[in-house]
């Protein structure tokens, strides 16, 4: 109890330089913003830090009013939207499959996929776009045997794999798709087998096993991966 | 009624499909393409464009009396030495050390930290280049102006040091977050006892919470370098490679000599060789990681 004097004065010492460091890095992370907040008010913008003059929203209302700024935002929310929920579907399923399947290429297989987050992204755009094409025109043909010629154009605007959303859809989806595994394999890792096994000895099929019992624990886990590919997408 | 361990197995197999098919289809097959283009002299222009030639070894016997590749790699070690391995790490570390003392306004730096991390990186290359930009406008000189230091043009007098505090800026989050997790495993009661013994805080920081997350640090090194010597975009945003090739990192490089210079099979072979540089970092950092576990 009598030390409790200096000790106090020795922690609000110690506290200073916290505070002190803890300040710096964080100006270093914000000041950047500065000149994003103030440029994005301001009638004149340039490169330079400056206070705005005039003050004004023109470009806020611009970005919707004059730009397809509606759009944009619709593009990325239905890409990376759609992208997400094909990663949670897939490696909901996947991430099951991989935690209680024993298989001589489980570990390979796992290792392998995690390779993408250290290719070089340029090394992958021109074998990624031959295969799209290749795909696109697989389903041209196919959308042309099926529907009348005017409607083909529509329908490949929706089906197609170049100059529509599917075909980005399904490259961000395989980019995020090996973390979203790893993460809900290793999720289901943790969940005792008893679940199923009891729902097994109830007379469950695979289907109602994976509704009633798997998906609903597998909840959290979903959650942390999906965050994770929205936010990275 | 029951389901066989086979009839099962197969059931988990179906399961897995799509995955192997999407992930096949979209990353193992393009990367192994690009490799069979790393042994061609496919060219995005001319004859080759179209009838690419198989060369053999020639692209990888060529980029190893290459200048510009080995300097390239050269900068790219610089990059990933200044930026992931001591900036993110030594700034994230510290940061995530100071935020668990019960500090007043620690949300407030904690989510101000995190900020970075949130931002594009196209976006955050602009951000950049306006914080970097020459004359005396610029968020930087406008900074050193207060202390009266005359204007610099930053991106042409140190294109790499800017590019490595830039990148820096962001990843402390990333570190920050698995540095916090990491401390957060460390059991109190040690460094109680440690404490109760008379050791000061610098000591139980040495000798007790280093060791404890040591693994951490490890996993972190291993994923913040092979991530960062792949980082393409936001270097393209900043800088592009410039200027002369003060700040071509691999990816930019590989960039440059496929779609700049259009000789595929060559950033092909570029790109493979990076590859293969990432893994054997990754195996050494694997081995380091079982030894300290």
């Amino acid at each position: 109890m009598s030390k409790s004097i200096p000790a106090g004065s020795k922690f609000l010492d110690r506290n200073g330089v916290a505070y002190a460091t803890l300040s710096l890095i964080s100006i270093f992370c914000a000041i950047p913003f500065v000149w994003l907040i103030l440029a994005s008010f301001d009638g004149n913008a340039s490169l330079f830090l400056r206070w705005p003059n005039p003050w004004t929203f023109n470009n806020y209302i611009g970005i919707f009013v004059r730009e397809g700024g509606a759009r944009w935002f619709v593009n990325s929310f239905v890409v990376v939207g759609v992208a997400t929920m094909i990663v949670l579907l897939f490696a909901g399923l996947g991430g099951y499959a991989l935690s209680r399947m024993k298989v001589w290429w489980k570990k390979p297989f796992l290792y392998l996929i995690i390779l993408v987050r250290v290719i070089p992204p340029p090394a992958l755009i021109v074998p990624l776009y031959k295969i799209l094409l290749t795909g696109n025109d697989a389903v041209g043909s196919l959308v042309r045997s099926v529907v009348n010629p005017e409607s083909v154009r529509p329908v490949m605007l929706v089906v197609g794999l170049i100059d529509g959303y599917l075909g980005l859809i399904l490259v961000f989806a395989a980019m995020q798709l090996p973390l979203a595994l790893w993460i809900m394999k290793t999720y289901f890792d943790t969940i005792p087998q008893d679940y199923e096994e009891a729902a097994l000895v109830d007379g469950a099929n695979l289907m109602q096993r994976i509704r009633l019992v798997i998906g609903p624990l597998a909840l959290p886990g979903l959650a942390a991966a999906g965050l994770f590919a929205f936010g990275l997408g | 009624m029951t389901t066989s361990p086979k009839e099962k197995s197969w059931q988990l197999q179906v399961l897995l499909l799509p995955c192997v098919l999407l992930v096949g289809a979209l990353v193992i097959y393009p990367a192994l393409y690009s490799i069979y283009l790393s042994l061609t002299n496919a060219s995005l222009v001319g004859v080759a464009a179209t009838h690419p030639r198989f060369v053999g070894m020639r692209n990888y016997l060529r980029l190893f009396s290459d200048g510009e590749f080995w300097s390239s790699l050269l900068v790219t070690v610089w990059f990933v030495l200044g930026s992931a391995v001591i900036g993110q790490f030594v700034l994230g570390l510290v940061s995530a050390v100071l935020l668990r003392r019960p500090l007043r306004f620690k949300n407030l730096f904690n989510s101000i930290i995190l900020l970075p991390n949130a931002v594009p990186e196209v976006v955050a290359g602009f951000i950049w280049i306006s914080m970097s930009a020459g004359g005396e406008h610029s968020t930087l000189n406008r900074l050193i102006g207060f202390l009266g230091i005359p204007s610099v043009q930053w991106l042409q007098q140190f294109p790499l040091a800017m590019v490595v505090i830039a990148n820096t800026w962001r990843g402390i989050a990333s570190a920050m977050i698995l540095m916090m997790a990491g401390l957060s495993a460390v059991p109190p009661e040690v460094c109680e006892a440690a404490r109760i013994d008379g050791a000061s805080s610098r000591q139980i920081f040495r000798f007790i919470t280093l060791p404890l997350i040591m693994p951490t640090i490890f996993l972190y090194m291993l994923v913040s370098t092979v991530t960062t010597i792949s980082i393409f975009g936001f270097i393209y945003a900043l800088t592009r490679g410039g200027p002369g090739n003060a700040t071509e990192i691999i990816g930019i490089y590989i960039y440059n000599q496929s779609f700049t210079a259009f000789q595929l099979g060559y950033g092909a072979a570029v790109a493979a060789v990076t590859l293969v540089i990432s893994i054997a970092i990754g195996l050494v950092y694997v081995r380091a990681l079982k030894v300290q576990v």
